[in-house]
């Protein structure tokens, strides 16, 4: 009872500093997606906190840790007045009572959720990536209230994880010192929220019916759950490139600049978690650079909000690895894992054709990431074939937001191909079979500006 | 103005409101999208692949939370981490507490322990520490000869010993290094 309630208050922290965040730039949307971006956000901010507070060589006790976090807490929420209004005018709409149809789905994903959430709370962190990295250097941070701790002392031979981002470190300090011994519960709300906000996100389009039915395919993902209840990096660099991307397209839809700032705050959380994701940010640059070009932008405008939306990840990626990486008494030569052949494009293709052989439509293929691909391809080639009919009959489809999900889609399907051909230790069956979740949430929002579903989701009534 | 009908009764008049036919209709479509959820819900468990997953993992993980949840102990749930975790832990209990921070143990391969009737994963030097808080050292690393203690095992039985000379430090290693390490 005493963990429920400490979770719940840390997670009612992180709500008031995200709500700070997300006040300070406005941003409008539904109360729940709001509510769960700001979440996700608080704890991005918990992550930072203690990696700062390092930086600033302030011993990690578990006062200055909760000092600093009520240091943030107020920072966040100056504007007090202002706060609370944009709070009153979440909490105005929100519609707490589902509607009789929706309680199936709920359940069903309800009870995979929990299974989920106890098995994070109930297990030892598993993944050896985690118990050579960041949770050895966790349990340290403890005992010796710094993270340049005793774990660099012991022979690092064949390990470059405790050379990865410091924020689940962070994040595994935090808890550890809030009454879990094996921290990691964090992620129990990293997936509540996300949740929240992908059913969010899906029924702007969709009816609840339709909404929840691509929803429990996304939780069925089998690799994703999996990491759902097992702490690695990934499942939360995949909610954060999510959040990016679609506050990206709501910016292009409601031409609000906070937007873009929010998209390019939500890629440097990303690019907190997993160094190599400036790199999709880039390709998502080139999204808005289409953008900017279709809207004829002038030139200057273009310039200062291209180099806002890569900038701040590039800024998180310098703050958070380049600087971590120089901190540390153990040396490790970033440059000797980048491939040094560059001119030999056959490991590209090579990985290309394993992407889709060995994971995406192998034979296990369903057994890894379920049935969300074969969905997607289903009404990719419906809408392909709607769009060819409406351009024979000479009817506008104007809107352009499916076009743009599909484009993110191919960030992360043609990224990941990239980034395994720049970093060979980015290996096929770890580190390419989990940087591919990103696909997984990006699939079922395109499915929700798919023109044929959302034709089909009008004619069930409400 | 919605329109009322009184029942003559004995007593203060009975006011019905009337029952609109929308409002019928509509409980029938709630009512109609609720076995359309459930049929859903049917058929997406009538896709293999999600019922084999669920079977496997979610009632699996069900069956487990049950005996789960009556056993909260945090020494049984590191158990979890397996043989690794518990065969390294039974290791570090023969290092003298005392020597525990400044030792450095050269330790043999898995397939060492396979060779002796051991089935145990050597765990890398930072899981072991994690694990044990002992530093321990791999005999095909440079720093192999900075060792001061060995783990080694005899008839079943295994042991932790300072290193008295370089002369044992070699042997050790040159023995150790005949069994391939595995990550």
């Amino acid at each position: 009872m005493t963990e429920i309630l400490t979770i719940i208050g840390l997670t009612i922290v992180q709500f008031i500093i995200g709500l700070g965040i997300l006040s300070c730039l406005n941003i409008q949307g539904k109360s729940f997606m709001r509510i769960a971006v700001a979440v996700l956000s608080g704890i991005m901010i918990f992550a930072l906190i203690p990696y700062v507070l390092q930086i600033i060589q302030i011993r990690l006790t578990g006062i200055n840790i909760a000092i600093g976090i009520a240091v943030v807490t107020i920072v966040c929420n100056i504007q007090i007045k202002k706060n609370w209004n944009y709070l009153k005018d979440i909490t105005k709409s929100l519609r707490l009572k589902p509607r009789l149809y929706e309680i199936p789905f709920f359940l069903l994903i309800g009870l995979i959720f929990f299974i989920g959430a106890w098995r994070c709370f109930y297990e030892p962190p598993l993944s050896r990536d985690l118990t050579s990295g960041a949770e050895a250097i966790a349990e340290y941070t403890i005992k010796e209230k710094t993270m340049i701790n005793s774990v660099f002392s012991v022979n690092l031979d064949n390990n470059n994880n405790i050379f990865k981002s410091p924020s689940i470190t962070s994040l595994q300090v935090i808890y550890k010192y809030a009454g879990f011994p094996f921290g990691q519960v964090w992620l129990i709300s990293v997936v509540l929220f996300f949740l929240i906000f992908i059913y969010s996100v899906l029924r702007e389009k969709l009816h609840p019916i339709v909404a929840g039915t691509l929803l429990l395919f996304l939780i069925a993902v089998p690799q994703m759950y999996a990491y759902s209840f097992i702490v690695l990096f990934d499942y939360t660099n995949a909610v954060f490139y999510t959040i990016t991307c679609y506050f990206l397209f709501k910016y292009f839809k409601e031409k609000t600049t906070n937007n873009l700032i929010f998209a390019a705050i939500a890629g440097g959380f990303a690019t907190y978690l997993r160094s190599e994701t400036p790199l999709l940010i880039c390709l998502l640059g080139l999204i808005l650079l289409i953008y900017f070009i279709r809207e004829k932008t002038s030139f200057m405008t273009m310039l200062w909000q291209g180099c806002l939306f890569i900038g701040i990840p590039f800024l998180f990626y310098f703050v958070t690895s380049w600087w971590y990486i120089h901190m540390l008494p153990a040396t490790y030569p970033v440059s000797e894992q980048i491939n040094k052949n560059l001119g030999d494009l056959q490991p590209l293709f090579d990985r290309f054709i394993d992407i889709n052989g060995q994971l995406l439509f192998s034979d296990i293929s369903t057994a890894l990431y379920g049935y969300v691909l074969y969905l997607f391809l289903l009404f990719l080639i419906a809408e392909i074939l709607f769009v060819f009919v409406s351009w024979i009959k000479k009817r506008k489809v104007s809107d352009a937001s499916s076009t743009y999900w599909l484009l993110a889609i191919l960030t992360v399907y043609l990224g990941v191909t990239l980034i395994g051909f720049l970093l060979p230790l980015a290996d096929l069956n770890n580190t390419t079979k989990r940087e591919l979740f990103k696909l997984f949430p990006l699939l079922v929002i395109y499915l929700s500006y798919n023109k044929v579903m959302v034709k089909l989701s009008e004619k069930i009534p409400v | 103005m919605k329109k009322t009908k009184e029942i003559p009764v004995e007593g203060p008049s009975l006011k019905i409101l009337p029952v609109t036919a929308p409002a019928v209709l509509r409980r029938g479509n709630v009512l109609l999208l609720t076995l359309g959820s459930s049929v859903i819900i049917f058929l997406f468990f009538l896709l293999i692949g999600n019922m084999i997953w669920f079977n496997d993992r979610i009632i699996q993980y069900w069956k487990e939370y049950s005996d789960q949840s009556s056993n909260l102990d945090i020494e049984y749930r590191k158990s979890l981490l397996g043989k690794p975790y518990t065969l390294s832990v039974e290791i570090a209990k023969g290092m003298p507490p005392q020597y525990k921070n400044n030792a450095l143990v050269l330790m043999p391969s898995q397939r060492y322990f396979k060779e002796r009737g051991v089935d145990y994963h050597v765990p890398i030097p930072v899981v072991f520490y994690y694990y044990t808080g002992i530093k321990t050292v791999w005999a095909n690393s440079k720093d192999a000869s900075k060792a001061t203690y060995c783990f080694t095992l005899e008839n079943g039985a295994g042991s932790i010993e300072k290193i008295s000379d370089s002369v044992r430090l070699k042997k050790l290693i040159a023995l150790f290094n005949t069994y391939t390490y595995d990550l």
